[in-house]
């Protein structure tokens, strides 16, 4: 249980490895359709990547099935 | 601030400048004359105004004189010139939202408060500087700079409102209104040391302003004194039926209840999200500290409170860039050059917020908005610093964050739709001006402006000035 297999390298114990972060943004990018390139791209990634620990953070509060949306 | 022997233009706030107008000590001609020669003296340095309307506020000043002539005043904004944020539409009048996006654009209808104002006889003197879309950062470069600050001009107003804040500040006009979507009214309004005041949601109609996020946009006023914003504040609120979030209440006298002092109110000091953050300046601390002393001699019962879902709200309002982006969505596909390399980039986060990230912050602003309806059921307001830090040079403000740390004394505010109003509450060693925010319950804009009054009337942080002399590039 838990942990990678052997052998599966550093990128695969560290999921937040540069190279993975890349491919998470580029993922998100795509999805969103946006037609971002060249140093446009390069801030964004910077930028995506500081707010990062914002956006994981209100990922993992914990909400109660009862707590809807609504304002 | 009452007019005296050798008192000029530029000493008077709102009330001073109608003190002396219904008196007929002065014309509204005459003081729209003065406000527009120190505007041509000053501006070049400060960059408040984006555009002076010279003639048509020329001609709005006669036609208040004679109505005044004729034996009408139709209230404390008659014949006193004022100036707008350059979002909100003036009929026939450029607005540029401060964008290259905007340049041509020439609205043909004023705004509803553009209306209300004219109603109430104010003289509208120019549309003023503001950090791009109400989201850009500060700029001294291009089309549209953003302002100085008139205590430092090495310093930036800090935004959106900037020209609304250094205008009023450094007197080139009697009040200003500005918008507010995370601390845009507030922020500038304690940087520059004025009175900022953010209504409740819906109290003042968006029709006619342009959008930043629906959900979170407020109009306020921005002026030298509380009296100053509840006499703008009683002009502009009420229903619009263009406004689908315009609320139906109606109005009360915001400035009736302004002087009964602060004796029996309870404030709840939301000391550990606010006072206890690392981020706060030692010099705002202290003031903010003192300034609540000051409040209990007056009488208030001030005692610690804590709502935890704080800690969550700047994670929660930066899902709301999605509804920025949802506005931008044309433009920025259409000509994303013709935004700033900065904005363009917060521009696309917001493209970058999923639906469901956007749902959880709706249930965490939900659950926020439970836990402060709590303490505001046992507390009249709840107060803490105004602010994170004095204002910072221009060098030193980062143009690619999503949203500064400091951002935390403004925006969770925003997401509730609550009354809060910055008042001066002191100075840096360095000459800054610091201050202290008041927040109240939904609809109770006059509690909080009455708080607000009580402080401000025992001390005097309000009655100082910055000195034109120092208005100078080196």
């Amino acid at each position: 249980m838990g942990g990678p297999p052997p052998g599966a390298g550093l990128s695969a114990m560290t999921p937040d490895a540069p190279a993975d972060l890349r491919a998470r943004f580029d993922a998100e990018v795509a999805a969103a359709g946006l037609a971002v390139t060249g140093r446009d791209r390069d801030l964004l990634f910077a930028m995506w990547q500081e707010h990062l620990p914002q956006r994981e953070a209100l990922r993992a509060a914990a909400v109660a099935p009862e707590e809807e949306p609504w304002p | 601030m009452a007019v005296t022997a050798g008192t000029t233009i530029g000493d008077l706030d709102l009330a001073g400048v109608s003190e002396a107008l219904a008196a007929r000590r002065i014309s509204s001609v005459e003081v729209t004359e003065a406000y527009l020669e120190r505007i041509a003296r000053h501006d070049g340095v400060l960059r408040a105004y984006i555009t002076v309307m010279r003639d048509d506020a020329l001609a709005r000043a006669r036609a208040a004189d004679l109505e005044q002539g004729r034996g009408t005043r139709r209230g404390p904004l008659h014949g006193v010139p004022i100036a707008l944020k350059d979002l909100i539409a003036v009929a026939g009048v450029p607005m540029t939202g401060g964008s290259e996006q905007l340049t041509d654009h020439v609205p043909a209808r004023d705004a509803f408060v553009t209306e209300r104002l004219h109603a109430a006889g104010a003289v509208i003197l120019g549309k003023l500087a503001m950090h791009e879309w109400a989201f850009g950062r500060p700029a001294l470069d291009g089309r549209f700079p953003t302002g100085r600050n008139p205590w430092d001009v090495t310093r930036a107003p800090a935004g959106s409102s900037s020209g609304s804040a250094v205008a009023a500040a450094a007197g080139l006009c009697a009040g200003t209104l500005g918008s507010d979507t995370g601390g845009s009214i507030r922020g500038p309004a304690a940087m520059c040391g004025i009175v900022g005041h953010k209504p409740t949601y819906g109290l003042v109609s968006r029709s006619g302003v342009l959008a930043m996020d629906w959900s979170l946009d407020h109009v306020g006023p921005m002026t030298r004194s509380v009296w100053d914003a509840a006499a703008m504040l009683q002009a502009i609120a009420g229903h619009d039926p263009a406004d689908p979030t315009s609320l139906r209440a109606p109005v009360p006298d915001y400035l009736g209840g302004l002087e009964r002092g602060a004796r029996g109110i309870r404030l709840g000091l939301l000391r550990r999200y606010y006072v206890d953050w690392p981020g706060l300046d030692a010099e705002v601390k202290a003031a903010a500290l003192a300034a609540f002393d000051v409040l209990a001699r007056e009488g208030a019962a001030v005692q610690d409170v804590d709502a935890p879902t704080l800690d969550l709200a700047p994670a929660v309002w930066s899902c709301f860039l999605a509804e920025m982006f949802e506005y931008h969505r044309e433009m920025a596909r259409r000509a994303p050059e013709k935004y700033r390399e900065g904005t363009r980039i917060r521009l696309y986060m917001g493209a970058l917020v999923s639906a469901q990230d956007f749902l959880r912050a709706q249930r965490l602003r939900r659950r926020l908005r439970h836990e402060v309806d709590t303490l505001l059921a046992r507390c009249d307001a709840l107060v803490f610093p105004g602010q994170a830090g004095p204002a910072m040079r221009f060098e030193e403000i980062s143009s690619l964050e999503v949203m500064a740390p400091s951002s935390r004394y403004t925006s969770p505010w925003n997401l509730l739709g609550l009354p809060a109003v910055n008042v001066p509450s002191g100075f840096t060693r360095a000459g800054l001006p610091v201050s202290i925010q008041i927040v109240g319950r939904a609809g109770e804009d006059a509690t909080v402006l009455r708080i607000a009054r009580a402080y401000e009337r025992v001390t005097e942080w309000h009655r100082r000035r910055p000195d034109p002399a120092t208005w100078r590039l080196a």
